[in-house]
């Protein structure tokens, strides 16, 4: 075991996360003859799409659609390999740049204790999480992300409730609902913050060829097959509170204005034991972030999406990064980014010369800028109302479930400190964001109030600082004392 | 933004914040210029330790220099009362705790070192004691059994960083302060007996800059006191050094008091939150700039392998923090003088130039920002500070402002 | 109410695991966040505030789905049972209030 004190572990290549975009790197790099670590803190690799059941559970016919298909032959390929060095269950907490060419340290958790890994070169494919809305309930047990649900029936093999209710404005919540209701669950509405003709509007943009977008085709059939089954499914709509003591008893659901402004008079409560809320991700960028690369907003393609050149090289020296920390772009386009990544990290570490890797990536390039193009249509389509947020939540709602600060609280201390202009400094009066999600969570929610108040423009507030380590680590673990 | 006043701050820290509490209570027409958010540097990145035993870099160089150190006693003294005035005072919750602290030792050394400090406080007046191990175990049940003896002043404790800048500042609003924050100083000039600022403001539309005039500029610029004073043509033998600090997850009380260890880094205490905040003067390290080169103005770096060290050092003397989490280390910038001591006073080169700074001025902020304010006002302070005055750097401010 | 897909999924035999001192089966491997789910728990802690919290994100990111993991004689950590596979024998309890 190599703890941080001890000399560390060296590889060629390390990617973090073993999602598309890690895992088609990893095999192309392999391919290239480099030494590869994956290191990803699932269990088995797949990354968000393909979360695998356990090993030893067996499924027959799992994801058997057509959106799955790429991402699953390419697992096919790599997962068993054993020239990779898998680092599986382990989180990378922080990454270190050595400088001056000396390539990137990298600090594991994992269930042996923190260890260190030293890499020539680092792809970074940590891919997203989900965005969450902060109305009032939203902390109650029983309110999940649409996408949380839908790993407990794709990995866990779960129906992880009774009766649902799915809300939101991705169309992934009609594959989550359709799933769900495949697997026995009930689902008493899904609810779309958009007006029905909105949508239509961009499908009709001739650009598109809608038969071709898997993942826009999947949706409508999931909405056919849930009409058919009698599911309500309501335009213009949003859940506006969770009701319940110890946990969800009932989704209120409202009709929502193109600012997300609720009309409760013409609420309805739809009895449930789950909620799901579906407004599309947020890149995981905080480990490029923490390691000071250069990231810039972008609210409808994810939040702080790290900046990249052609071969997908960020702003500090040998940090790659590949998938959705780029940028939304759905799975697919996350296996040609790694792709190219790989190359751009193979380069660097002199395994391929510039013009191998130059003739290997003309025709990833092209298959990019297509799906690209789909996965701009969706992320117009499925952007939510600006101001949802904002017009759901009430005093007591908690703007930071980890440090229990309330949106009346917070909005107080702003008011009572008009002389900060910056979410850092916010976060600093508040706490809001130094909790053990390291406001992943709050921090988009704690910029936009904080603008709002002191009427910035979206962004003006700076993204909240990231330290290490990324993830909390058990203090024992730190010191190398793994029992 | 008036143009002439009577006193203009440099920096919005808990010394510019306080000077500005102060200055202002008194009616004086005071502008403090902040080049970023108030309270964001060292003043709101800091531990929040009230220490007024004398601290470990006070002693690592041995007997004649640790006793030059021990004229910091003084100042402690006046600390203590400033910090259990300091909420009333303010009218605010500063999460201020003074329920003593300790100062552990574990091996020989330790505890002759210990002596040491306990003898020159002693003859200062502040009011120690030493423990045996077991004695400290049985006031701190926590501390594990490799501390063989500990020092003890009942008035050390901590306070929240991140609400006293803002307290000060809210209040001096009320007052009547003049704040620019997102403006830097960018030119400093004596002309007669006014000085006039040269001010840089930072905004959508680029740099908007202006001049402002005053009969006092007091610099309290921090970890960067030694640039602004370059500005009026002075030098302050002040050093920026880049600390690091570390911080668990909240959890249930275990820690009641304020610890450090008299040979090794550390400091380590459970704040009103339940987090436990790890430091001790840790050092990070500077961040470098694209061409290479160190950049002193941006966010240090954090040092791994300190890390390790600060958060070893806990779990050797609190064995319990092991089963906390680790949540997160920051860094952030200080100022230290060449000789350890304060800077405290006006520069007597450079009539209206006041400083005030430099070392742990959280501990010293209240009673650095309380007297600079009554020497600015009223031509002297109500406790003696010619032993912090940067007249002991004349020899290098004389040549200076002669020709400035 | 949760409850395990059967259809077309084979499992390996179950195990035991104590929730809250009552003996509950459990897939081995699967993650804990599905069998306290399965077992009817939703409330997986609660904030200083008394709240009751469970998991949300189901991937590691919220720490809502914190338990007391209860290993040899020490104190029990507390995990994120979204991330941490079922082992036979382990020994868990929910609902436990945050401090301070
Ligand atoms: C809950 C959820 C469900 C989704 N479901 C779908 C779906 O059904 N269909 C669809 O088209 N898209 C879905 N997406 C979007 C999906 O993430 C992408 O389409 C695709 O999986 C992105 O690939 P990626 O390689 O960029 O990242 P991911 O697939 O997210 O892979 C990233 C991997 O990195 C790991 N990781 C992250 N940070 C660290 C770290 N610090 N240390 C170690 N490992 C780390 C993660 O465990 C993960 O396995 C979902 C996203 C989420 C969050
Ligand atoms: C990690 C760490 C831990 C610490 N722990 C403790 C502790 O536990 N106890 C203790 O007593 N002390 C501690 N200290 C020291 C303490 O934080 C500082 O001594 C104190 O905060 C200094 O306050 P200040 O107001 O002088 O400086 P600062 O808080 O640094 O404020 C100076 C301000 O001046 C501004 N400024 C600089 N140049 C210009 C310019 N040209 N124009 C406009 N504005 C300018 C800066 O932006 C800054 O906001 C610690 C310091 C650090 C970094
Ligand atoms: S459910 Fe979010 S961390 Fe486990």
């Amino acid at each position: 075991m190599t703890s941080p004190g001890a000399p560390a572990a060296v590889t060629g290549l390390a990617i973090v996360g073993g999602g598309p975009a890690g895992m088609a790197a990893a095999r192309l790099a392999v391919d290239h003859g480099a030494d590869v670590t994956v290191i990803d803190e699932q269990p088995r690799v797949g990354g968000q799409i393909l979360r695998q059941p356990p090993r030893g559970v067996e499924v027959t016919d799992w994801l058997p659609g057509a959106v799955y298909r790429n991402v699953r032959r390419t697992l096919a390929e790599i997962e068993n390999d054993p020239s990779v060095d898998w680092r599986l269950r382990s989180s990378a907490v922080a990454l270190l740049p050595q400088g001056n060419g000396h390539g990137v340290e990298l600090w594991l958790d994992t269930p042996e204790g923190l260890q260190a890994v030293h890499a020539q070169t680092v792809l970074l494919a940590p891919g997203c999480h989900e965005q969450p809305l902060h109305f009032p309930g939203w902390t109650l047990p029983g309110v999940m992300g649409a996408g949380a649900l839908q790993s407990f029936v794709k990995s866990q093999q779960l129906v992880p409730g009774r009766r649902f209710v799915l809300s939101g404005s991705h169309p992934l919540q009609l594959v989550v609902a359709e799933q769900l209701l495949r697997a026995g669950a009930e689902i008493a509405a899904v609810a779309f913050t958009q007006r029905p003709w909105a949508g239509l509007r961009l499908l009709a943009t001739p650009m598109v060829a809608l038969r071709a977008h898997r993942q826009l085709s999947a949706a409508a059939a999931a909405m056919w097959h849930l009409r058919a089954a009698g599911v309500p499914v309501l335009f213009g709509h949003s859940v506006v509170r969770a009701r319940g003591e110890e946990s969800v008893s009932a989704a209120v659901v409202a009709p929502v204005d193109a600012d997300g402004h609720p009309d409760l008079r013409r609420a309805r409560e739809f009895e449930c034991d789950r909620i799901g809320v579906c407004h599309g991700f947020r890149v995981s960028s905080e480990l490029a972030r923490q390691a000071g690369a250069r990231v810039a907003w972008s609210t409808r393609r994810g939040g702080w999406l790290v900046a990249h050149d052609a071969w997908y090289r960020s702003s500090v020296d040998r940090l790659h990064v590949a998938g959705e920390i780029t940028g939304m772009a759905g799975a697919d386009a996350a296996l040609e980014e790694g792709r190219i990544a790989a190359l751009g990290a193979l380069r660097q570490i002199g395994a391929i010369d510039a013009a191998g890797a130059e003739a290997l990536a003309g025709p990833v390039r092209r298959r990019l800028a297509r799906l690209h193009r789909f996965a701009d249509v969706l992320t117009r389509l499925s952007a939510p109302p600006g101001n949802l947020a904002a017009h759901l939540a009430d005093d007591e709602t908690l703007l930071c479930r980890c440090e229990n600060v309330s949106v009346a609280s917070f909005d107080r201390a702003v008011d009572d400190n008009a002389f900060i202009v910056t979410a850092d400094a916010a976060k600093l009066l508040t706490r809001a964001g130094m909790g053990l999600c390291q406001g992943r969570l709050c921090g988009e929610q704690v910029a936009r109030r904080l603008e709002r108040r002191r009427g910035l423009a979206t962004g003006a507030a700076g993204a909240l600082h990231v330290n290490l380590p990324v993830r909390p680590v058990r203090l024992g673990a730190a010191v190398g004392d793994e029992d | 933004m008036t143009s002439r006043h009577d006193v203009v701050i440099v920096g919005g820290g808990i010394v510019g914040c306080g000077a500005a509490f102060h200055l202002t209570r008194a009616g004086a027409k005071v502008l403090l210029v902040e080049q970023g958010d108030p309270n964001r540097r060292a003043s709101g990145q800091n531990a929040g330790s009230m220490h007024f035993q004398l601290e470990h870099r006070l002693l690592e160089h041995g007997g004649e220099r640790s006793a030059e150190f021990a004229q910091i006693i003084p100042l402690s003294l006046a600390a203590m009362e400033d910090w259990r005035g300091l909420e009333a005072l303010l009218a605010a919750d500063l999460e201020v705790v003074m329920h003593g602290g300790l100062m552990v030792a574990e091996s020989d050394d330790d505890v002759a070192l210990l002596e040491f400090k306990h003898a020159i406080e002693s003859k200062w007046a502040l009011p120690t004691s030493l423990l045996t191990g077991d004695e400290a175990r049985r006031q701190a049940t926590y501390l594990g059994p490799r501390v063989r003896a500990a020092g003890w002043c009942e008035h050390e404790g901590h306070a929240n960083p991140r609400l006293v800048g803002p307290a000060y500042l809210r209040a001096a609003l009320e007052q009547g302060l003049e704040l620019a924050t997102h403006t830097e100083v960018r030119g400093l000039e004596r002309r007669g007996d006014e000085w006039h600022l040269r001010l840089a403001t930072l905004d959508d539309a680029g740099h908007r800059v202006q001049e402002v005039t005053t009969r006092n500029v007091l610099n309290a610029a921090g970890a960067w006191m030694a640039e602004v004073a370059r500005l009026a043509h002075l030098h302050l033998p002040v050093f920026a050094v880049p600390l690091q600090m570390n911080v668990t997850a909240r959890s249930a009380p275990l820690i009641g008091h304020l610890v450090q260890h008299v040979s090794r880094r550390l400091s380590i205490k459970q704040v009103h939150d339940g987090n436990v905040l790890i430091g001790g003067g840790w050092p990070a390290r500077f961040a470098r700039d694209r061409d290479g080169g160190v950049d002193f103005a941006a966010r240090p770096l954090p040092v791994a392998a300190h890390v390790r060290g600060n958060l070893g050092v806990a779990a050797d003397v609190i064995p319990a923090v092991r089963e906390l989490s680790w949540l997160r280390t920051w860094t952030g910038t200080v100022a230290v003088t060449s000789d350890q001591l304060p800077l405290l006073g006006e520069v007597p080169e450079a009539p209206g130039f006041f400083v005030a700074g430099g070392g742990s001025t959280f501990t010293l902020g209240p009673t650095c920002a309380r007297l600079i304010s009554r020497l600015i006002l009223e031509g002297r302070s109500p406790l003696p500070i010619d032993l912090y005055s940067p007249a002991r750097f004349s020899h290098i401010n004389g040549f200076m402002a002669s020709a400035g | 109410m949760s409850m395990r897909i059967e259809h077309n999924v084979s499992r390996p035999p179950p195990v035991q695991i104590t929730v809250d001192g009552a003996e509950v089966e459990a897939t081995p491997g699967e993650m804990l966040a599905t069998a306290l789910l399965a077992a009817s728990r939703t409330v997986f802690w609660r904030d200083a505030s008394g709240r009751a919290r469970g998991p949300f994100c189901n991937m590691g990111v919220c720490f809502d789905c914190l338990v007391e993991v209860h290993a040899g004689g020490g104190q029990p950590r507390r995990v994120r049972a979204c991330l941490t596979p079922v082992v036979a024998g382990m020994v868990v309890t929910t609902g436990a209030v945050e401090g301070p």
